[in-house]
């Protein structure tokens, strides 16, 4: 997975897709909300139409990405690699 | 004395006359600006709040009732935006930034996030508003009075409220709440469809309602009407006290004679059915009086965490079969698209589903799915009275395929020496203008019709649902609807087959008369809907029904159609009228 992280001039940054089958509606928004916010590091999240904080459920919300999204994740801080990882793995098993 | 009306749209029924309770403290909200000093106090007293509320929250999920189960979604996304960075930060460094007080700090950033949210293009997105500001009231309601949520009333009064989130509402003593009264929300809100679950009286979008009720202010709430006075006299408490004797009679004889046949003046019988959604509705049998059921919506079993198999929807469907035998029920396919859909349809990303991959084209490009269901269906109609809808047909062809699919079916089930009934009655809904237009082919092919009009109206006049610009179109009086509606009945009849009409305008009494007058066979509603209906086709004629129906064939003018339709229900009903639920127009003050 280390591989898939890039080390970016804004941050360590890594590409995920929601793949989600209505994409990130209230409940998956709240809980890739909550898993951002155990980490300290900034997390923005990026889309076609824009960045937000990772942390804010109505921020994801008011991002709207459609199911097939691709997106990046920015992360800043001590813990910014763990949480790119812990974020992926949240990802994964969302679509599981 | 001169007294004051507000107005409100009418979302529940029924008059209640009480003392006004407020729930919120939002009209004394505090707007006050603050030292330096003090910007550590009132951002300490905000994340006080936060927790508070959260914790509340939390208790609250604990609680939910079993019936009202699909709201714990909504609480735990509430409990979330009570976290959010941006809701509680943005106030937080509003305080310090502009020196005011946390309640102003509060309101002013839930309104920002409002705003934003709903001017989005998702409708959901939309919706999300409305948690938004809920939480905000509450936050501001502890900013204001502590710890003690008046949320639980506990002497009988009117409830007053901005706007009541499921958790509010979920923590009443709803047996002293005699009506609730909020200035937001609107007949598809939370409270709207709670209130109406709990046949408490209620009323949405009142105007002026804020700044215009005290707390113990006596009112009259007429929820049939859509009207609030304040500061009744003697007078206007006994007039309301007997309409709402009237409507409370009106309300027992229809339960009271839920089971009656829907027999006109001049012996004409017609079936009233229900709607359902899932095995859950079963439990207003047979107190509802239905004829048995027009429309079971088979969707439920599919937007869980996996598709179903077979032998669920067996269980399921004879479920529903066995305990309303002898009565009639009729299965619609899978009819996912519109508003709900699959992993697989989500997938294709359709600029504008309702014009796209759904129903029955889903389940012909789908044939795994599809056939699940239908050898599901022919499974359980070995209790002899299942019949199979298919919505959203356009073309003979996807009537005639699914017959071979069945066909198909009916020897693989042989060949397993599965017991099924192999001559399942097949139906066609008839909801696009294609399948009007080709009804009388349609006819010669298939058992029966049904009328599915909130799309046919829709698809007709060329109007998204979502899209407010358009829904002053949304007129199933327009000639373009009453002409199809005449064109599909006759088609039906012609050939021999029944017709039914299972949309939400069956139960609204103007246009339950004209169909009557164009001689539908069946008509099928939501149950708590069937007892009124009933009741109020004993009380026409087929022969009036069918003189008003021709006269609003020959007309071309919408506004004289109008006219000539509330006269003759106004004649036919009186003050009757007002008891029932009608989009159409407001009922007229007598």
């Amino acid at each position: 997975m280390d591989e898939e992280i890039d080390q970016t001039p804004r941050g360590l940054s890594l590409r995920v897709s929601v793949g989600l089958r209505n994409g990130l509606h209230a409940r998956p928004a709240a809980r890739l909300a909550r898993e951002a916010q155990r980490y300290s590091a900034d997390i923005l999240l990026i889309s076609e139409t824009g960045e937000v904080d990772a942390k804010s459920m109505l921020d994801i919300l008011s991002l709207a990405p459609p199911a097939d999204a691709e997106l990046t994740l920015l992360a800043n801080g001590p813990d910014a690699r763990e949480a790119l990882q812990g974020l992926a793995r949240f990802f994964t098993n969302m679509q599981e | 004395m001169a007294r004051t009306v507000l107005l409100g749209t009418p979302v529940s029924p029924g008059i209640a006359i009480g003392r006004v309770r407020l729930t919120h403290t939002a009209v004394q909200d505090e707007e006050r600006y603050i030292a330096s000093d003090e910007v550590e106090t009132e951002q300490e007293a905000l994340r006080t709040a936060a927790e508070h509320v959260r914790t509340s929250f939390a208790a609250t999920m604990e609680n939910v009732p079993d019936d009202l189960a699909e709201y714990g979604d909504v609480i735990a996304a509430q409990m979330e935006i009570a976290r959010d960075p941006k809701l509680i930060k943005g106030a937080l460094a509003r305080i310090a930034h502009k020196h005011i007080c946390a309640a102003w700090a509060l309101k002013l950033t839930v309104d920002e996030l409002c705003a934003l949210f709903r001017d989005m293009d998702d409708p959901y997105l939309r919706d999300r508003a409305q948690d938004i500001r809920a939480v905000g009231l509450r936050l501001r309601e502890y900013l204001h009075s502590g710890p003690g949520h008046k949320g639980a009333a506990t002497e009988n009064g009117v409830l007053v409220a901005e706007d009541l989130s499921p958790a509010d509402v979920m923590e009443l003593d709803l047996d002293h709440v005699q009506a609730i009264l909020t200035a937001e929300g609107g007949p598809t809100s939370h409270t709207a469809i709670l209130s109406r679950g709990l046949r408490i009286p209620c009323l949405s979008d009142v105007t002026g309602l804020m700044t215009s009720v005290h707390e113990d202010d006596t009112l009259i709430v007429d929820g049939l009407e859509g009207c609030v006075l304040l500061q009744p006299d003697d007078e206007d408490v006994a007039q309301y006290r007997r309409r709402r004797q009237e409507y409370t009679d009106w309300e027992t004889l229809t339960l009271k004679t839920a089971t009656w046949p829907a027999e006109m003046c001049d012996g004409v019988r017609v079936m009233v059915q229900a709607n359902l959604e899932s095995t859950a509705d079963l439990s207003s049998f047979p107190e509802n009086g239905a004829d048995g059921v027009g429309l079971y919506r088979t969707e439920f079993a599919f937007f869980r965490e996996r598709l179903p198999d077979e032998d669920e929807l067996v269980a399921e469907y004879s479920e529903v079969a066995k305990s309303l035998a002898p009565r009639h029920v009729v299965f619609r396919t899978l009819d996912v698209g519109a508003d709900k859909m699959l992993r697989a349809q989500a997938a294709l990303n359709e600029p504008n589903p309702a014009l796209g991959l759904r129903g029955i084209r889903f389940c012909l490009r789908h044939p795994g799915i599809f056939r699940t269901q239908l050898r599901a269906l022919m499974r359980a109609g070995i209790n002899g009275n299942v019949s199979v809808m298919l919505p959203m047909i356009s073309t003979l062809q996807e009537l005639r395929q699914t017959r071979r699919i069945m066909q198909e079916l009916h020897q693989e089930l042989a060949a397993q020496k599965l017991p099924h009934e192999s001559e399942l009655p097949l139906g066609v809904m008839v909801e696009t203008p294609a399948a009007a237009m080709i009804c009388d082919a349609l006819a010669r092919e298939c058992d029966f019709f049904s009328i599915g009009t909130n799309d046919l109206v829709h698809y007709l006049m060329a109007i998204d649902r979502n899209n407010r610009h358009v829904a002053y179109l949304n007129e199933p009086l327009h000639p373009a609807v009453i002409r199809t509606l005449k064109h599909i009945v006759d088609a039906a009849h012609q050939e021999g087959i029944g017709v039914s009409v299972c949309g939400e305008l069956a139960s609204d009494p103007f246009v339950l008369a004209l169909l009557l007058g164009m001689g539908v066979d069946a008509v099928s509603a939501s149950p708590r809907f069937v007892p009124g209906m009933k009741h109020l086709i004993r009380q026409f004629s087929a022969h009036e029904c069918m003189e008003l129906a021709d006269n609003v064939l020959l007309s071309t003018d919408l506004t004289a159609s109008q006219r000539m339709v509330r006269e003759k229900l106004q004649q036919l009903l009186g003050r009757e009228l007002s008891f029932h639920t009608s989009s159409l127009f407001t009922p007229m003050t007598s």
